[in-house]
């Protein structure tokens, strides 16, 4: 089995990729890998048994040891094999749920349509139709949940689509800015917005990006107290656009910084209870950054508040042919 | 009078199916619907329709297995084809877009209003030249 796996390492290499997982984190291969480590510690042993030993008891001694690690080998690659599978089910479970529940969210939200339609809506008393704007409204909330957790299985799956062109950030940025000034107002956070006018084409999916500065926005906004003001730059740097928000909150513990790109990730402190949502906004915003090229990432310091970057491949030269 | 233009849709959520017949309906539609691939295909050929709204996941026979053989025949190839579906992959996508389909829809995405617009639009672009 040893050697077919090593002939066929090409095709380790497709099941590897197939379990969503790195090599070295890959139950296939780490089987090979141990089958090395087997041959060698075989040989040394019987070197070593052979210089001490009558040759019977050396040859028994490298039987036994073989088999040990044999033993062992094959236990570890197994339950790594349960794991990454088990992790594989748990990330198809998500896209399969979000998919069935999106089914029954588009059926209800056609039929509103349908309800609120001009031609129906004039029979209605206000008192309905303003149950009806409800439902509508939390019935979007649902499909934009589920939504997100489809971005999530995909991009816990690397398999998220990117549909990249050349736009400008700045233009994204201000409609960002518009679609949460009212959630801004309430929360008395004023938002001051440096925009780079000359210097702001990027080349990316600028559906997702927008998702990023909403997602990084709203975050900023969230943690920020009463009365003060969030900073928004972008600017170039080094051939590259930079994005940039600093609010002044009460920033971000140190010993948390390592975890705040994780999936699912709640910082510990005062803020543990205050922010709804699925806690997947920085996750996906690393994975859309990421996955269009630029680079992520945050200064924070506990008292003065935090800044959130990212850069972006600056714009394409559109190649005339 | 102009004759109302048919259009048969293959779907089996049937909320989905009465919200989107009742508002072709009211645009001058005459809209007939099946839940699964291969009642689906019958009503096709029964009723030569203008359009044909298609979702992939279906009993029976798959939006794939339905799109190849529309593709296949002669007297049905040159009917549009919208698909409306949840799935929005790009390999799903492409493929039913290599299959002839006019326009790809994820529901989710869509309001009712918008996608019988879409209806429209295609059902324009698509009319014979008398």
């Amino acid at each position: 089995m040893k050697k077919d796996g090593f002939l066929d390492s090409l095709n380790i290499k497709k099941r590897c990729e197939s379990s969503g997982v790195g090599l070295w984190q890959c139950p296939h291969f780490l089987f090979v890998v141990m089958g090395f480590v087997n041959i060698f510690a075989i040989l040394t042993t019987n070197v070593v048994a052979r210089r001490f030993a009558e040759p019977e008891i050396a040859a028994l001694i490298v039987l036994l040891v073989s088999a040990f690690l044999f033993i062992i080998g094959h236990t570890v690659t197994r339950s790594f094999e349960h794991i990454v599978e088990a992790s594989r089910l748990k990330s198809e479970f998500v896209s399969i749920v979000s998919h069935e529940l999106r089914s029954p969210l588009s059926a209800i939200k056609w039929n509103l349509d349908l309800v609120n339609s001009p031609d129906s809506k004039g029979s209605f008393s206000s008192e309905l139709l303003s149950s009806l704007t409800l439902i509508d409204e939390e019935n979007e909330k649902m499909l934009r949940l589920v939504n997100t957790l489809l971005e999530v299985s995909r991009a816990d799956d690397k398999r998220i689509d990117f549909s990249p062109k050349n736009f400008s950030l700045s233009e994204i940025s201000f409609k960002a800015v518009k679609s949460l000034s009212s959630f801004a107002k309430a929360s008395n956070v004023g938002i001051a917005f440096t925009p780079d006018k000359d210097l702001d084409t990027v080349f990316a999916d600028p559906k997702k990006i927008q998702v990023v500065i909403e997602n990084l926005i709203d975050n900023a906004v969230r943690y920020s107290p009463g009365g003060s003001s969030v900073d928004i730059s972008v600017s170039a740097k080094n051939g590259d656009v930079l994005w940039r928000i600093a609010d002044h909150g009460s920033g971000i513990p140190k010993e948390e910084q390592a975890s705040v790109f994780d999936k699912f990730f709640r910082a510990n402190n005062v803020f543990r209870y205050r922010s709804g949502g699925l806690g997947v906004g920085l996750y996906l915003a690393k994975s859309f950054v990421e996955g269009s090229g630029g680079r992520i990432g945050f200064e924070s310091s506990e008292g003065k508040g935090t800044a959130f970057w990212f850069t972006l491949p600056a714009k394409k030269a559109v190649i005339k042919s | 009078m102009e004759t109302k233009q048919k259009i048969v849709i293959l779907e089996d959520d049937l909320a989905l199916v009465k919200s989107l017949a009742s508002a072709l309906g009211k645009n001058g539609c005459e809209v007939f619907s099946a839940v699964d691939g291969e009642t689906g295909l019958r009503l096709i050929e029964e009723k030569k329709p203008d359009l044909i709204v298609l979702d992939i996941v279906l009993p029976r026979k798959s939006g794939f297995e339905v799109m190849e053989e529309i593709a296949s025949k002669d007297g049905l190839k040159g009917i549009p084809v919208v698909v409306l579906t949840n799935l929005e992959s790009s390999h799903d996508v492409n493929r039913m877009l290599e299959l002839g389909v006019k326009a790809f829809l994820v529901k989710a995405n869509y309001s009712l209003d918008e996608v019988v617009g879409k209806i429209k639009e295609t059902l324009e672009k698509s009319k014979p030249v008398k």
